[in-house]
Parts: structure tokens; C-alpha cells; sequence
């Protein structure tokens, strides 16, 4: 069928896709795939995606697309940047991966500064094994292996990752945090990205996002939640106040 | 007795299925519930098995239902393999084709219960319609222990919103009452809507596709103006896909930016 409501870059055969009804996977892809189809590089990109929620992007694009272990898919296409310069490398991947499971592949391509474009989006669970406590659930937050809420005492505060990321990069790299309560300040913060990552550095974009199935919540309750994660997770652009920090 | 049930996720497929098996134990029978579905929530077959009886048994799991019953066209799939000349069929005749169905079964069951539910009720309720009339088929179970297992599941939703419970509670009364079509089955004239619902109204056109929707009510929560509700139709992934009021309308694209299914627009319409 014709659907006239999607990006160019979207594969229409495919859909409708994978992810839960309400999820903030989808809203981003579908802003990554408004960019991708306005800038035209849909033909030069690969699409990196990871293990977790992550890998129902799998097929959702017109576009190459790898899927690696945890973490992994950062280098795997810094690899495919290595081999094929000219390509736009693009690493997809939930908090779980990036920030848990496979920390240290994002630190290093950042303390290299691969010219690549990462993209994490944090729900503060791991949402796709049934929305367990991960280092990005905030303390008192009540997920399914934290009944009464995360006791910061032995399980830590909620990580960090720009910031974390922020204090080893690169000083050109290009590292943000926005929200998925603004989408359309998400498909400027990727073109800002993209831009980034041609010009030879390493990009950085954390996206908070509503997780409706594993936070048992509707519409209206995914959005307040996610205004108190935003409480908790400034939003900003870390590469302007490189100089302040 | 051993229960198959198949159906769509979303359309409420493992409620009933525990409800079932709850309110069998309820009863003083011995029962087991086994769900059995894919990784996402919604679009892709959702079946249980649910097995009832009076006497002891060890395994949750069986080859042959004796009860198989099925509620959506793409769901028949997973039945086919389950049934021999014994079981007992039942099927949802409002939205499902009988030429569809398998030939290798006993007797033939139907009820409407999508149209039922959605002249007498809401669409959502269809489920409850359905467990109330499975429930005559159960030697050992009534209608008032099932309304009892089903308070257990959906209590506090009840205590939130009694109308809800007044809903299901007639629902499930529908369902009891209504006597199986035998020989003569209902059209299926309620097949979920898939083609896109245009409408150009107030210098404006929208389009909503009930193929993509999944019922999110994003596109609701964040229209600034209230211009979005939830209509009559009915989408593929068994819900109520929205509506877009064209008089309250501000063209702020804010539905179709948030949707993440790529399902609604309205765009103003050039002359």
C-alpha cells in the first residue's frame, strides 16, 4: 500500500513494524528516518543496531543495516567506516547495551573520536526482557526486579552516559541529550549530528524515551513519567558548554 | 478438557484464558493456563492453552484440544494442527469467513461476537462476550464465578471506572445468554477496516490508516486542542483507531510528528 505519511527512507513492505504500541523507538526512528530522506544520504549510510528493543529496527529502513552484539554495533561500523570512508556509519542501540553491557566500545570510540554517529535511547529499564532495573533506572524508580524502588545504597544513582562520555571525548566531538516529549528538536539534534560526523567526529546523542509497556502506563502517564526523568537527566548540548564545564 | 484458544494479541486472548482457568479453581476443578506469544504485544497470533478438569494431571501442555476456539482470520493457522474429528470449534462468525476454517473438526460453533459487542456494547468488551459464552460449554463453571475470577484480574480497573465493570458484567450476561449459531452462521461483514480512512472536510484532509494504528492514543494526548478521539472503527491490531475533529483543527501536525506507528495526517487541501 501507499502510505503517504512515511519518510522516503522508510521500508513500506515491512510495516507496520515491531515495537509496542507507544514506543519511543518509533517516534525517534521515524524523525532519523525524516532527516535521513531530507538529507538525501539514505543510499551512503549504514545502520548499525544492537541486541534489546533496539533490533526490531531490523528491516525497518531502505537502508544497509548490520545488527551486533551488545554495545558491538559501535565498532562494527567504525569498521565500516574504516573500510569505506565515504559512508555515513550510524550505531543504534538501547541503555542497556550502550551504557551496561557494552560501556566500553562507546568509551573508546569516543576517546578515539571515531567519526561515526552513536545514538542510545534510555527508558531507564531493560525493556525488552520484561523492563528489569538497569544502571539508568534512578533511585526509588519501581521496575520489575526493584518491587519497592532502586536503593541507591549498592545499586548506585542512575549513570550518566553524555556526561560520562562528555568527560573523556574528543574536544570537537559532538555530544547531546534530548527527548522524545520534542520530536522535532530530536530531527534537528541528529542533523546537527550527521553534520558532525562528516565533518570527521565522533557524535553523541542520548534520547529519553517512554517505555508504555514496561512502565504500565497510557498516554497521558507515559509523558508526566517522563517529565520526571527529565527532571533527573538534564537536556542539553555538552559540546557549547565545553568551555564552562 | 483441554482448551485452545487463538486469537490476535491485543485482543484480549491471555485475559480470558486466566480467567478461565482461575475461575475453574474457584470452582474446587483443577486447572493449568499456558500462554504462548511472540515478543510483541500486539499484530502477531496470541494463544493459550487452558486445561480443565476434575481429576489430577501433570502436563500444561496437549496435542488435541477438545475445545478449540478461534477469533480472528490470521489466528487459524495455529489450530490447524491442534484439532481431530472430536474437537468442538468455535468461532468468532462476525469476522471470520466458515470457508476459511479447517475441515477436520467436530461440531461447529459460532458466535458474533464482535457484533454483538459493537451494537450492544463497545468493540472492547467482544472478549468478555466470548468467555461468557465458552462458559456454558465447561461442565462445572456459571456465570457468577466467572465474574468473580474476572474481578480477581481486572479488580482494580473495576474500583477505578465502575462503569466499566457494569460493561462487562452485561457483557459477560450477552455472551450466557446467546445461543450458539448451529447451521446458519452470521456474515462476516466485520472485517477490520484496512483501506485509509480519508476525509475532507473544513478545507482540510486527513487520513488515518487503521492497517498501521495500534491504538497508542498519543496522537490524543499531545493534539493541544482536543481535536482527536477514538472512533467506531476498528484497525488491525484490534482497536479503535483515532478521529480527527476538522472544525477544532489548528494544523499544528502535532498527531502526525508524535505518531509512531506513521498512521494519522492532516494537511490542509489545496484548491
Amino acid at each position: 500500500m501507499d502510505y503517504k505519511t512515511m519518510p522516503d527512507s522508510y521500508k513500506k513492505s515491512s510495516k507496520p513494524h515491531f515495537f509496542c504500541p507507544g514506543c519511543g523507538h518509533a517516534i525517534t526512528l521515524k524523525q532519523l528516518g525524516d532527516v535521513v530522506s531530507e538529507l538525501g544520504i539514505a543510499k551512503k549510510m549504514v545502520f548499525g543496531i544492537d541486541i534489546g528493543c533496539s533490533l526490531l529496527a531490523w528491516d525497518f529502513f531502505d537502508i544497509d543495516t548490520i545488527q551486533a552484539h551488545h554495545g558491538r554495533s559501535i565498532p562494527v561500523v567504525v569498521g565500516i567506516k574504516k573500510v569505506a570512508p565515504k559512508k555515513i556509519a550510524l550505531a543504534y542501540m538501547g541503555d542497556g547495551g550502550a551504557y551496561a553491557i557494552g560501556l566500553q566500545s562507546l568509551i573508546h570510540a569516543a576517546y578515539r573520536n571515531d567519526p561515526i554517529i552513536a545514538i542510545v535511547i534510555n527508558n531507564t529499564n531493560y525493556a525488552m526482557t520484561g523492563g528489569q532495573m538497569a544502571p539508568t533506572t534512578f533511585p526509588g524508580e519501581i521496575t520489575s526486579t526493584s518491587a519497592f524502588g532502586k536503593r541507591d545504597q549498592g545499586f548506585g544513582n542512575h549513570f550518566l552516559g553524555p556526561e560520562t562520555i562528555f568527560s573523556i571525548a574528543d574536544k570537537k566531538a559532538y555530544i547531546a541529550r534530548v527527548s522524545v516529549s520534542n520530536p522535532r528538536n530530536i530531527k534537528e539534534t541528529f542533523k546537527k549530528a550527521i553534520s558532525k560526523a562528516e565533518s570527521g567526529n565522533f557524535a553523541f546523542v542520548e534520547v529519553l524515551s517512554i517505555c508504555p509497556t514496561n512502565w504500565k502506563t497510557n498516554a497521558h502517564n507515559s509523558f508526566e513519567f517522563l517529565k520526571t526523568i527529565e527532571a533527573k537527566f538534564p537536556l542539553k548540548e555538552f559540546s557549547k558548554t565545553r568551555e564552562a564545564v | 478438557m483441554n482448551i485452545l484458544l487463538a486469537g490476535e494479541g491485543g485482543q484480549g486472548i491471555q485475559t480470558i484464558a486466566e480467567t478461565l482457568a482461575y475461575a475453574a479453581s474457584l470452582s474446587g476443578l483443577n486447572s493449568s493456563y499456558l500462554p504462548q506469544f511472540g515478543v510483541e504485544q500486539r499484530g502477531t497470533p496470541s494463544v493459550a492453552f487452558v486445561i480443565i478438569d476434575k481429576k489430577p494431571f501433570s502436563a500444561n501442555r496437549f496435542k488435541i484440544a477438545d475445545i478449540a476456539i478461534v477469533l480472528r482470520e490470521r489466528a487459524i493457522t495455529r489450530v490447524v494442527d491442534q484439532i481431530n474429528p472430536k474437537t468442538t470449534l468455535v468461532f468468532d462468525s462476525s469476522t471470520i469467513n466458515r470457508e476459511l476454517l479447517p475441515k477436520n473438526h467436530g461440531r461447529l460453533l459460532a458466535i458474533p461476537a464482535t457484533k454483538i459487542a459493537k451494537e450492544n456494547l463497545q468493540p472492547k468488551v467482544f472478549n468478555t462476550i466470548v468467555l461468557g459464552a465458552i462458559c456454558k460449554l465447561i461442565p462445572g463453571l456459571d456465570e457468577a464465578v466467572i465474574f468473580e475470577s474476572l474481578k480477581h484480574f481486572l479488580g482494580k480497573k473495576f474500583i477505578q471506572s465502575p462503569a466499566l465493570a457494569e460493561m462487562n458484567k452485561k457483557a459477560l450476561d450477552l455472551g450466557f445468554k446467546f445461543v450458539f449459531e448451529k447451521d446458519k452462521f452470521s456474515a462476516p461483514s466485520f472485517q477490520v477496516s484496512s483501506k485509509p480512512i480519508t476525509v475532507v472536510d473544513e478545507g482540510k484532509k486527513s487520513t488515518v490508516y487503521p492497517s498501521l494504528c495500534k491504538g497508542c492514543g498519543i496522537c490524543i494526548e499531545k493534539c493541544p486542542v482536543g481535536a482527536i478521539s477514538f472512533s467506531e472503527e476498528i484497525g488491525f491490531f484490534g482497536n479503535s483507531v483515532p478521529k480527527i475533529d476538522h472544525k477544532k483543527c489548528i494544523l499544528c501536525h502535532n498527531c502526525s510528528v508524535f505518531c509512531p506507528d506513521t498512521a494519522i495526517t492532516i494537511e490542509k487541501k489545496s484548491k
